[in-house]
C-alpha cells in the first residue's frame, strides 16, 4: 500500500472525535494539553525540553517512552503538582493546578496516593467530600467492578485493589480530562479488561479526554486514538494514531550482496532502516516512491512506536508543526480502525 | 457543569469537608491530646480542693502563723505538700507543654502528610492548597485551644486564689502569706488568655517547621528547640515590656514589698538619682555605716516591682505578642504551601 498524503487534511479532525463539542468552554475550545517549548528537568538533565504540542479535546491519548523519559513528569506537571522548568503548559486552556481546573482533572499517580488508615468508603467520603461535582455512582462502580469490601482499610489492600481505589477517586470527580499514570500496571487481565471498558465507555459517552502513559504497545491501538511519544527530551509523535499508522510505510528491498543499497534520497523520511540477512526494511513516513521497493505494507502502530523508541533521533511529527515535506495533492486513507 | 456554580459550591461546600478529613487525618493525636488534657484538668480541680484545704487547716492548726523554732507543731514550719505540688512541681511541666505541643501535634501536621506523600491526594481533589492548609491549622488549631482552656483554667484557678487568698485579712490571710511563697509572677505564662497564646504558638511554629522541613522526626526536633528558644526568649522579654515602679526611701530600710508584685531588685540611691544594686560599704557598725554611704553619696534605698494591678495588662501584652507571631506563622504555612512543588 502506499499512501499519497496531505497533512493538512489530516488534521481537521473531522469525525467523532471532534474536539469543539465536548467541555462548558466557548466553541472552539481550547485543548485539553497544550504546550508550548515545554521543558522541565529530570534528575540530572532535562527530561523534557521544547516541547510543542496540543491534544485536542475528547482523545483518548496513550503516553508512550522509555522509563525516564518525561510521562510521569508531564503528568504531575499537568495535575498542577510540580511547576515547569521552561514554556507553559495549558490544561483546558488554563494554568494547571489553579481553581479553574482542578475540579475538571481526575489524577491517577504512578504511586496511588492514598491514606492507608482510612477505610475504602471513608476514601470515597474524602472524595465526595472535597469535589463538587462528585458522583457516588461512578466512584461506586469502580469499587465494585473490583470486588472491594467498602469497610476494608486502604492499607491492607493489594495494589491493584488500591488502583481500582484511587480510580474510583479519579472518576468520582467526573473530570473532562483524566490523567492517568500507567493505569493498568499492577492490575490482573480480567480487572485491566473490566477497567479498560469503563474507560472506554467514560470516553464515549462524556467526551472525556483520557491520558494515559503505558509501556503495553500492544495494546496500545486498541485503546487509543492519540499517541504522545516522548524519547531523548523531545516529543517524537503527538497526533491520532489513525493518521500515525497512515503517514507511515514498511518498505523491504532485497539486496542482491553485501553491500546496504543506497535509499532514494527522495523517498521519504526514514525513520528506520534494518537488515537481517539480504532483506532491508525500510520504516518511512510520508513516502513519495516506492521505486526499487519489493514490498511495500501497512506497519502496525506497535511497530511504527518502537521503530521511533529505537531511533529517538528521528524527526518529530507532531499535529499542527510539520517539518517534513510532503506532496500536495490526496488526501489520508482511513485505515483500518480497530473496534472499539 | 456550570463553572459559576462550581465556584458557588466550592466556597461553602468543601469547608465541612475539609474540617472533616483534617480531623480524621490525626484524630488518634486530637483525642490524646484532649483525653490528656481533660486528665489534667480533673487533676487541677482535685488539686485546688486540696490546696484550699490545706492553708485552712494550716490557719487553726498554726494560730501564730509560720513557726520558725519550736513554737507550734512542726507542720507549721513546713511548706504544705498541696501547695508545692501547685506551685513547685507542676511549674515543670507547664514550661515544657508548649513544647510537647510543638512537637507532637504542630510538627507532624504536614510533615507526616508529606512525608507519606498523601498530600497530592487531596491537592488533586477540587480544593487549593491553601483551603487544605488552613482547615488543618484551624482543625488542630481549635482541638489545641480546646485542650489549653482545659489545663489553663485549673491552672489559672490556683493561681487567682493564692493571690486573693494573700490579700485577704485575718488568720486566713497570714495563713496564705506564710504557706505560698512570695510571687515572682512565674505562672503568668501558664494562666489566663497567655496559657492559650503560648500553645497556640507552639502549635503553629511545629506546623511551619513541618511543613517547611517535609520530614517528621526532623520537624519534631527542630521545632522542640524552636518553641524552647521562643519560650526563653519571651521570658527574657517579660521584664522589660512594662515600666517597673520604683520606690525610693530616705533611710537605711528597704521599702515594704508591695503584695502580689513581681520584685525586679531593691538596693540604694545615689545623690544624683543612680541607682546601685549593692552596697559599696562593708557592713560594719552603724555609725561607720552611716559615714560610709556619706562619703559614696548614698541617700536612701529603692525597691523596683512591677505592681500587681499590671499583671494582667502584661498577660494581654504577652498574648498579642503570641497571637500575633501565630499569626505570621499560619500566613506563612499558606503562603508557603502554595509555591510547594510536589513531585
Amino acid at each position: 500500500m502506499n499512501h499519497p498524503l496531505d497533512p493538512s487534511a489530516a488534521h481537521q479532525h473531522d469525525g467523532p472525535y471532534d474536539s469543539g463539542s465536548y467541555g462548558d468552554d466557548a466553541p472552539g475550545a481550547s485543548p485539553a494539553l497544550e504546550a508550548v517549548g515545554l521543558g522541565f528537568r529530570g534528575r540530572d538533565e532535562w527530561a523534557l525540553r521544547g516541547g510543542d504540542f496540543a491534544v485536542p479535546r475528547g482523545r483518548v491519548v496513550g503516553l508512550v517512552g522509555p522509563n525516564g523519559s518525561g510521562k510521569t513528569a508531564l503528568l504531575t506537571v499537568a495535575a498542577g503538582l510540580r511547576p515547569v522548568d521552561a514554556g507553559t503548559l495549558r490544561v483546558l486552556g488554563h494554568a494547571p493546578g489553579t481553581p479553574a481546573v482542578l475540579p475538571r482533572v481526575g489524577v491517577l499517580l504512578q504511586d496511588r496516593p492514598l491514606e492507608r488508615g482510612f477505610t475504602v468508603a471513608e476514601t470515597l467520603r474524602l472524595g465526595r467530600a472535597l469535589n463538587p461535582g462528585w458522583s457516588e455512582a461512578a466512584a461506586r462502580a469502580i469499587i465494585d467492578d473490583c470486588d472491594i469490601p467498602p469497610r476494608a482499610r486502604v492499607g491492607r489492600l493489594s495494589a491493584g485493589q488500591r488502583t481500582c481505589v484511587a480510580l474510583a477517586l479519579a472518576l468520582g470527580k467526573e473530570p473532562e480530562l483524566l490523567l492517568l499514570d500507567e493505569p493498568m500496571a499492577d492490575l490482573d487481565p480480567q480487572r485491566r479488561l473490566a477497567l479498560t471498558g469503563v474507560l472506554m465507555k467514560r470516553a464515549a459517552e462524556h467526551g472525556t479526554t483520557i491520558v494515559m502513559s503505558s509501556h503495553a504497545l500492544s495494546e496500545l491501538h486498541l485503546v487509543c486514538d492519540h499517541v504522545l511519544l516522548m524519547a531523548r527530551g523531545r516529543v517524537l509523535l503527538a497526533d491520532d494514531t489513525e493518521f500515525v499508522e497512515a503517514a507511515h510505510s514498511l518498505m523491504t528491498f532485497t539486496c542482491p550482496d553485501a553491500a546496504t543499497p543506497a535509499i532514494p534520497p527522495q523517498m521519504g523520511t526514514v525513520i528506520e532502516t534494518r537488515r537481517s540477512g539480504r532483506v532491508l526494511s525500510v520504516l518511512v513516513r510520508f513516502p513519495l516512491t516506492t521505486d526499487g521497493a519489493a514490498s511495500t505494507a501497512a506497519p502496525s502502530l506497535e511497530e511504527i512506536l518502537l521503530a521511533y523508541l529505537r531511533n529517538p533521533q528521528a524527526a518529530p511529527l507532531i499535529a499542527g508543526r510539520f517539518t517534513a515535506k510532503a506532496p500536495a495533492s490526496g488526501s489520508p486513507d482511513p485505515q483500518d480502525r480497530p473496534a472499539r | 457543569m456550570n463553572v459559576r456554580i462550581v465556584i458557588r459550591r466550592l466556597a461553602v461546600g468543601p469547608a465541612a469537608g475539609l474540617a472533616w478529613l483534617a480531623w480524621r487525618q490525626h484524630r488518634v493525636a486530637h483525642w490524646t491530646a484532649l483525653a490528656l488534657a481533660a486528665l489534667a484538668a480533673i487533676w487541677g480541680v482535685w488539686q485546688h480542693g486540696q490546696l484550699v484545704g490545706v492553708v485552712e487547716s494550716w490557719a487553726t492548726n498554726c494560730p501564730h502563723g509560720r513557726a520558725l523554732g519550736a513554737e507550734g507543731p512542726s507542720v507549721c514550719d513546713s511548706t504544705p505538700r498541696a501547695v508545692s505540688t501547685v506551685m513547685t512541681a507542676a511549674a515543670a511541666p507547664l514550661r515544657f507543654l508548649p513544647v510537647a505541643v510543638g512537637a507532637l501535634l504542630g510538627a507532624p501536621l504536614f510533615a507526616q502528610t508529606l512525608k507519606d506523600r498523601t498530600h497530592r491526594l487531596v491537592w488533586t481533589q477540587s480544593v487549593s492548597r491553601r483551603q487544605w492548609a488552613a482547615a488543618k491549622l484551624c482543625v488542630t488549631g481549635a482541638v489545641t485551644v480546646v485542650a489549653a482552656l482545659l489545663i489553663t483554667a485549673p491552672v489559672t484557678w490556683w493561681w487567682s486564689t493564692i493571690r486573693h487568698g494573700r490579700t485577704t485579712t485575718g488568720r486566713l490571710g497570714t495563713a496564705w502569706r506564710d504557706t505560698t511563697p512570695q510571687s515572682d509572677w512565674s505562672y503568668l505564662p501558664y494562666t489566663g488568655p497567655a496559657g492559650i497564646a503560648h500553645l497556640l504558638l507552639a502549635l503553629a511554629t511545629g506546623a511551619a517547621v513541618g511543613l517547611l522541613m517535609r520530614r517528621v522526626l526532623a520537624a519534631v526536633a527542630v521545632s522542640a528547640a524552636v518553641t524552647l528558644a521562643l519560650q526563653t526568649g519571651l521570658e527574657k522579654l517579660r521584664p522589660h515590656l512594662l515600666t517597673p515602679t520604683v520606690r525610693r526611701t530616705d533611710g537605711d530600710a528597704f521599702p515594704d514589698r508591695t503584695l502580689n508584685a513581681w520584685h525586679f531588685d531593691q538596693g540604694y540611691t545615689h545623690a544624683d538619682g543612680s541607682l546601685t544594686t549593692t552596697s559599696p560599704c562593708p557592713p560594719s557598725t552603724w555609725e561607720a555605716l552611716q559615714r560610709c554611704e556619706h562619703t559614696r553619696h548614698i541617700t536612701g534605698t529603692y525597691s523596683r516591682d512591677l505592681d500587681p494591678q499590671q499583671f494582667l495588662p502584661l498577660q494581654w501584652i504577652e498574648t498579642g505578642i503570641c497571637l500575633t507571631a501565630t499569626a505570621l506563622l499560619a500566613a506563612l504555612c499558606l503562603v508557603h504551601v502554595r509555591r510547594m512543588s510536589a513531585r
